[in-house]
C-alpha cells in the first residue's frame, strides 16, 4: 500500500469525518427527544396528534408553561421535590461522610464485615425493598408525609463505598500529624479529610440529587395528596386525568428536568472527575 | 534557591522562639510493641537525656520508626513504660504529649497554604489570632519561608516542604521533637546542607531530639549520642565515636562505617606467650591485652574486625615489610570503586570472604584479578562468634 503524504492526509480526513458523523448521529439520538418535548410543549393539543408529526411550531404558545403552574400545580411539586432532593442528598452526604471516616480510618471490631454488609445493599434492588420499605413507613404513620419520601434514603451503600475510597488515600502520615497537632477524629475530618475529599464529594453530591430527583416508584407509592406529591408524581397524575392537557405535561416535564439540566451544566467537570475518580489516582 | 546562604537568617527577628527551652527527657523503659505475633521493639531501654540529640539508627524494619511512635503515642507498648520528663505517659493521648514530630513524607496538608500549615498545631490550641500570626511570622523568618507562605505545599521544592514541615514542629515549642528520617527525601547535597542546619537549629532551641535515620553517616554526624537498634532491640547505646571505635557487637561494626568493618572468620592459634589470628590466607598478632580477654572467654573461634582504614594493600606478596603490621592476609582484587580521592577496594581471601580496603588514589592503580598482600596496621577487634559480643580488651 502505497502512503503518499497527500494519502495519509486523506485517510486522516475521512477518518475525522467519520468520527464527527457518528457524534453527530449519537447526538440527535440524545437530544430528539429532548426536541420533540419542548415542541410539544409549544403545539396547541389538538396539533400534537397531528399525523405527520409537527417537527417545528409555527405559532408557539407560551402559555402552556404558566398553565402548568396556574392548573397543573408544578410550583407544589417543584418545591416538594427541592425540599425532598435537598433533604437527601444532605443527609446522605452526611451519613456516607461520617461511615465512610470510620471504615477508613477508625478500627473497630467486625469493621470489614459491617463495610461488606455495607457493600451488599447495592446489590438488592429497589424492587424488593419496596413493601417492607411501605410497611414501616405505614406503621411509623408517615405515609403521605415528606419523613417518607426522604428518611428511607437517609443512608447510601454507593456513598459510603466512594468516600471511603477517598479517605483511603489519604496518607496515614496525616492523620498521625493531624493526632499531634491536637486534632480529634471529629475535627480531622472536617478539617483535613472532607477538604481533601472535595471532587469525590462533589460528584457523589450530584450523583445524590439526580437520584432524589428522578425518583419515581417510591414517591407514587407512599404519596396521595398534591401537598407532598415531587414532580414526577405530578405529572404523572396530572397526565391520567387530563389527556387533553398533553401540551402542559410536555411543559411541565421540561420545567420539571431543568433543574438537573442546570446542575449537569454547572458542575460537569466534577461528574466527570468523579465517575472516573479512583481509576487514575491524581 | 533562595538566594540566602545563611540558615540562621532571621535569627533576631524570632528570638523569642530562639531562647533556650527548659528542656526534657525522654525514657523507654522495657518497652515491648508487638503487632500480632510479630515484635516490632523487644524490651527497649533507653533515655534521651534533656535537651540531647539522640539518634536511632538502624536498617529497616529494626524496629526505630515504632520507638519513636510509641514515644509520639500513635502506637501504645504492649509492655513497659514511656516516660517524658517524670511522667509516665502511657496512657496519654498524642495532642495531649506535648511531642511535635516530622514525618518522613513531611505529613503537610496539602490543600492548606504554607502559613496554614504552620499555624495547624496553634489553631487546635485555640491561640489567638494576632499570636498566631506572629508567631508564625517568627518562625517562617527563622526557617527561611517568609516568602512562600501563601504557597500550597505542592508548589514547594523539597527542601522548602523539609522546611514548613520543621517550622509546623517547632512553632508550638514542645518539649520533645521526633523526627522520623526527615532527609531521607532530600536529594545528596541538600541532605548535607540540611543536616548541618538541623544540628544549628538543636543548638539554638535546646529542646530534646530524637531523631530516627537509617544513614549512619547522619548518625555520627548529627547524634550526641546514638542508639543503635537491630531487630527491636538495642545493640549499642553511646556517644558516635565510640559507636565507631569500640563496637559493642559484630552487628554494630558490619552497621558502622563506609565501608563497614570486615568482619573475618578465624581462628585462635596460640606460640607461646603470643596469640595470633588465622584467617585464610594468613594470619595476625593479637595485642596483649586482647590476647588475655581471648584466653579469658575460653575461645577457640573468633570474629575478627578490621575496618577498611586498618588495612593497607601492598602489591606483590614478597615487598612486604612486616615491621608495625600486625600481620598480613593473601587475597586477590575483585572490585575497586573510585569515591572522590579515595578508593574503595574489594580483595577476596582464599575462603572466599570479602574484605573492604580503603585506599588512597595516589598509590599504584589496582586490577581486578591481581594478587595483594593486605597489611594490617590495627587496631582489630574480636566478637564471641556465639552471641556476637565484643571481646572487651
Amino acid at each position: 500500500m502505497h502512503s503518499s503524504p497527500a494519502g495519509r492526509r486523506t485517510r486522516l480526513v475521512a477518518g475525522r469525518v467519520t468520527r464527527y458523523a457518528l457524534l453527530v448521529v449519537m447526538a440527535v439520538v440524545v437530544l430528539f427527544p429532548i426536541y420533540i418535548t419542548v415542541v410539544n410543549a409549544l403545539l396547541p393539543s389538538a396539533e400534537i396528534a397531528h399525523r405527520p408529526p409537527v417537527l417545528f411550531p409555527t405559532h408557539p404558545q407560551w402559555s402552556t408553561f404558566s398553565t402548568a403552574f396556574s392548573h397543573a400545580h408544578l410550583g407544589i411539586y417543584l418545591r416538594n421535590s427541592a425540599i425532598v432532593t435537598v433533604a437527601i442528598t444532605v443527609a446522605e452526604l452526611v451519613t456516607s461522610v461520617l461511615a465512610a471516616y470510620a471504615f477508613a480510618f477508625i478500627r473497630f471490631p467486625l469493621r470489614n464485615t459491617v463495610f461488606v454488609l455495607c457493600l451488599a445493599t447495592l446489590m438488592v434492588p429497589m424492587e424488593a425493598t419496596v413493601i417492607p420499605n411501605y410497611r414501616t413507613i405505614e406503621a411509623f404513620g408517615w405515609y403521605n408525609t415528606f419523613p417518607a419520601l426522604i428518611v428511607p434514603f437517609a443512608a447510601s451503600g454507593v456513598g459510603i463505598f466512594l468516600l471511603r475510597q477517598a479517605f483511603l488515600g489519604i496518607p496515614r502520615d496525616l492523620r498521625d500529624a493531624a493526632a499531634l497537632d491536637g486534632y480529634g477524629h471529629l475535627r480531622f475530618l472536617m478539617r483535613v479529610a472532607v477538604p481533601l475529599s472535595r471532587p469525590v464529594l462533589a460528584a457523589f453530591g450530584i450523583f445524590a440529587f439526580m437520584g432524589a430527583w428522578n425518583q419515581y416508584l417510591w414517591p407514587l407509592i407512599v404519596t396521595q395528596t398534591d401537598s407532598v406529591r415531587t414532580v414526577p408524581i405530578g405529572l404523572r397524575q396530572l397526565s391520567a386525568a387530563n389527556v387533553n392537557q398533553i401540551d402542559v405535561i410536555f411543559a411541565g416535564t421540561l420545567l420539571g428536568a431543568l433543574p438537573i439540566f442546570v446542575l449537569l451544566i454547572v458542575f460537569q467537570r466534577q461528574l466527570v472527575r468523579g465517575l472516573t475518580a479512583g481509576s487514575v489516582k491524581g | 534557591m533562595d538566594g540566602d546562604l545563611s540558615p540562621l537568617a532571621g535569627r533576631d527577628a524570632a528570638s523569642h522562639l530562639l531562647e533556650r527551652a527548659t528542656a526534657t527527657s525522654v525514657a523507654l523503659e522495657g518497652v515491648s510493641k508487638s503487632y500480632g505475633g510479630t515484635a516490632a521493639v523487644r524490651d527497649l531501654t533507653l533515655q534521651a537525656g534533656a535537651g540531647e540529640l539522640l539518634v536511632l539508627l538502624g536498617p529497616s524494619g529494626c524496629g526505630k520508626t515504632t520507638a519513636l511512635r510509641l514515644v509520639a503515642g500513635l502506637e501504645s507498648p504492649s509492655s513497659g513504660i514511656v516516660r517524658i520528663g517524670s511522667d509516665v505517659v502511657n496512657d496519654v493521648d498524642p495532642k495531649d504529649r506535648d511531642v511535635a514530630m516530622v514525618f518522613q513524607s513531611y505529613a503537610l496538608y496539602p490543600h492548606l497554604s504554607v502559613a496554614r500549615n504552620i499555624e495547624f498545631p496553634l489553631r487546635s490550641r485555640h491561640v489567638p489570632a494576632a499570636e498566631r500570626t506572629r508567631l508564625v511570622g517568627d518562625v517562617a523568618d527563622s526557617l527561611r519561608l517568609s516568602s512562600l507562605l501563601e504557597r500550597k505545599p505542592g508548589q514547594l521544592s523539597g527542601g522548602q516542604r523539609q522546611r514548613v514541615a520543621l517550622a509546623r514542629a517547632i512553632v508550638r515549642r514542645p518539649k520533645v521533637f521526633l523526627m522520623d528520617e526527615p532527609l531521607s527525601n532530600l536529594d545528596a547535597q541538600l541532605r548535607v546542607d540540611m543536616r548541618a542546619e538541623l544540628v544549628e537549629l538543636h543548638a539554638r532551641l535546646g529542646t530534646t531530639i530524637l531523631y530516627v535515620t537509617h544513614d549512619q553517616v547522619e548518625a555520627m554526624t548529627m547524634g550526641e549520642r546514638v542508639a543503635v537498634l537491630n531487630d527491636g532491640a538495642l545493640q549499642q547505646l553511646d556517644v558516635p565515636a565510640a559507636v565507631h571505635d569500640r563496637p559493642a557487637n559484630a552487628f554494630v561494626a558490619g552497621f558502622i562505617g563506609s565501608p563497614p568493618m570486615n568482619i573475618l572468620r578465624g581462628r585462635l592459634v596460640g606460640e607461646g606467650d603470643a596469640l595470633f589470628v588465622a584467617v585464610p590466607g594468613g594470619r595476625l598478632a593479637l595485642g596483649d591485652e586482647l590476647a588475655r580477654a581471648a584466653r579469658r572467654r575460653d575461645l577457640d573461634e573468633v570474629q575478627l574486625g578490621v575496618r577498611p582504614e586498618a588495612l593497607r594493600i601492598e602489591l606483590g606478596a614478597a615487598a612486604v615489610p612486616v615491621a608495625g603490621l600486625l600481620g598480613t592476609i593473601a587475597a586477590t582484587v575483585t572490585l575497586v570503586e573510585l569515591v572522590g580521592h579515595e578508593q574503595n577496594v574489594a580483595c577476596r581471601l582464599a575462603g572466599s570472604q570479602l574484605v573492604w580496603v580503603r585506599a588512597g588514589a595516589g598509590g599504584a592503580p589496582m586490577r581486578t584479578g591481581e594478587p595483594v598482600v593486605l597489611g594490617v596496621t590495627g587496631p582489630v577487634h574480636l566478637f564471641d562468634p556465639r552471641d556476637g559480643a565484643r571481646v572487651e580488651p
